[in-house]
Parts: structure tokens; C-alpha cells; sequence
């Protein structure tokens, strides 16, 4: 989708401290646009992320912006960069992530605040002051290193 | 352990914890080893303006793992003299 230059130019802004991040978690994050032939979408970004406990599952995520920061990403898990959205063993068992319903329940997406429109309002609304793009990506990866029970069977 | 080791795995550290959506700065303090994370974190969620409520709490994440509250500062870095922490907003509905 095509996404405003403001949008853009704060996530610009916003990336660099997610780059660093996922690096020092032997993770990576790239934008689809500047993949391969260049001709993808701005809006969405592919992290690799991996679980402290175990470091040889790969998981990537599809971070998809709409407008930034002031709304959360769509976040769903691929089977690679640039891979299928629609299968469930793309997906690590975390409390509140769903892989049969490919969304993840909790106050930090899109599909999150839509199934509970209730988490728009108080301390559970979506935070777009600081960096939310390093927020919900440290959430991720917390979870992971957290949380993990397993890859999704 | 000699009286000198011990010595100096109790010394000061700087202590620095981020939380990413917060439009102020890191808390930054410096700290006895033998300082709690539990003090550290209610430092560090006064300095962000933040508290817990029913839906969720603030936790403190110390190289991506949950530092248990009753851990010092010792117990989590060894003789690190620098410790960074991520605060973390550990949300539990799903």
C-alpha cells in the first residue's frame, strides 16, 4: 500500500534503533522496497527474529505500517522473507499469539485492537510517542526470549 | 574469594534502562552491586511515569531475559560496571 510521506519519513527516522537491536539478538530487518529488484511496498518491513532459547528457529515477521506512529502494524509470521502468510507452522507458541487464526491477540497490532476495540482506549491504547517501531519490535523479541514454548506443529 | 575480589563485585555500577515508547530519556542512576532490581525498577518506572494496573505490569529485561525482582545488581551482571536494562510492558491478555 502507498504510504504517506510523513509515515515514511518517521519510520525513516524511527528504523535505524530496530536495525541495532535485532542485530545485538542475532536478528536482522530489512524493507521490502529494497529488497531484490526494489519494487516493493515502503510500508512493510521483514524482521528475522530468533528465540534466546532456541537460537537455530528462525521466525520472520511482516511488520506492515499504515500510518506511523500514531497506528499499530499488522504483524504476521511468513514462512521466509517475502513467504506465505497463511501457514501456521510459520508461527512460534506464545501466549496471545494465534497461528490458526495467523493473528497475534494482544494490545501491540493491528488484528489485536480489532478483535478487542476496547484496548484503543486507556493504558492499553496504542503508544505513538517515543519510538513505536523499537517498542513493538523489543515486544517480539521478548516473547521469544520469554515465552517461547515451541514452533507452531 | 579474597576480601578484594569481594570488594570489587560490590562496587558501584552505572545502571541505564530504556523504554522505547517513553518521550523522555533513559533512566540513568549509579548503584551499590548489592541494589535490587526490584529498587532499580521502581526508580526506573517513577523516572517514565509509569504503574502498573490490572491488565498488565512493568518488568525490568536484562539482556533480553526477565530479571527476577530479588536479584541484585551483582546477581545479574556479575562485574560488569555498566548494566542496561529494557523495561518492559509484559501485557497478558490474549
Amino acid at each position: 500500500m502507498s504510504l504517506d510521506l510523513e509515515s515514511q519519513l518517521n519510520l525513516v527516522r524511527d528504523e535505524a534503533d530496530v536495525v541495532s537491536f535485532l542485530t545485538s539478538h542475532a536478528g536482522g530487518i530489512d524493507r521490502d522496497d529494497r529488497l531484490g529488484d526494489g519494487k516493493g511496498d515502503a510500508a512493510v518491513y521483514w524482521a528475522t527474529v530468533r528465540p534466546r532459547t532456541h537460537p537455530d528457529e528462525t521466525y520472520f515477521a511482516r511488520f506492515e505500517w499504515f500510518t506511523y506512529p500514531y497506528e499499530p502494524p499488522s504483524i504476521k509470521f511468513a514462512t521466509s522473507v517475502r513467504g506465505s502468510l497463511t501457514a501456521p507452522t510459520a508461527w512460534p507458541v506464545v501466549v496471545g499469539y494465534r497461528p490458526q487464526s495467523l493473528d497475534i491477540c494482544r494490545p501491540m497490532c493491528r488484528e489485536g485492537f480489532a478483535t478487542h476495540p476496547e484496548w484503543n482506549q486507556g493504558s492499553t491504547a496504542w503508544p505513538s510517542t517515543g519510538n513505536p517501531f523499537l517498542w513493538v519490535v523489543e515486544l517480539v523479541q521478548y516473547h521469544l526470549d520469554n515465552e517461547y514454548e515451541s514452533r507452531f506443529a | 574469594m579474597t576480601q578484594l575480589e569481594t570488594s570489587s563485585k560490590k562496587d558501584t555500577k552505572t545502571v541505564k534502562v530504556t523504554f522505547a515508547v517513553s518521550p523522555r530519556g533513559p533512566y540513568t542512576a549509579t548503584e551499590p552491586g548489592g541494589t535490587t532490581i526490584a529498587t532499580v525498577l521502581a526508580a526506573a518506572k517513577k523516572h517514565f511515569r509509569v504503574v502498573d494496573d490490572p491488565q498488565f505490569v512493568y518488568v525490568l529485561a536484562f539482556d533480553g531475559q526477565d530479571a527476577a525482582g530479588d536479584a541484585t545488581l551483582d546477581d545479574v551482571a556479575g562485574d560488569a560496571r555498566h548494566v542496561k536494562f529494557t523495561l518492559v510492558k509484559k501485557i497478558t491478555q490474549g
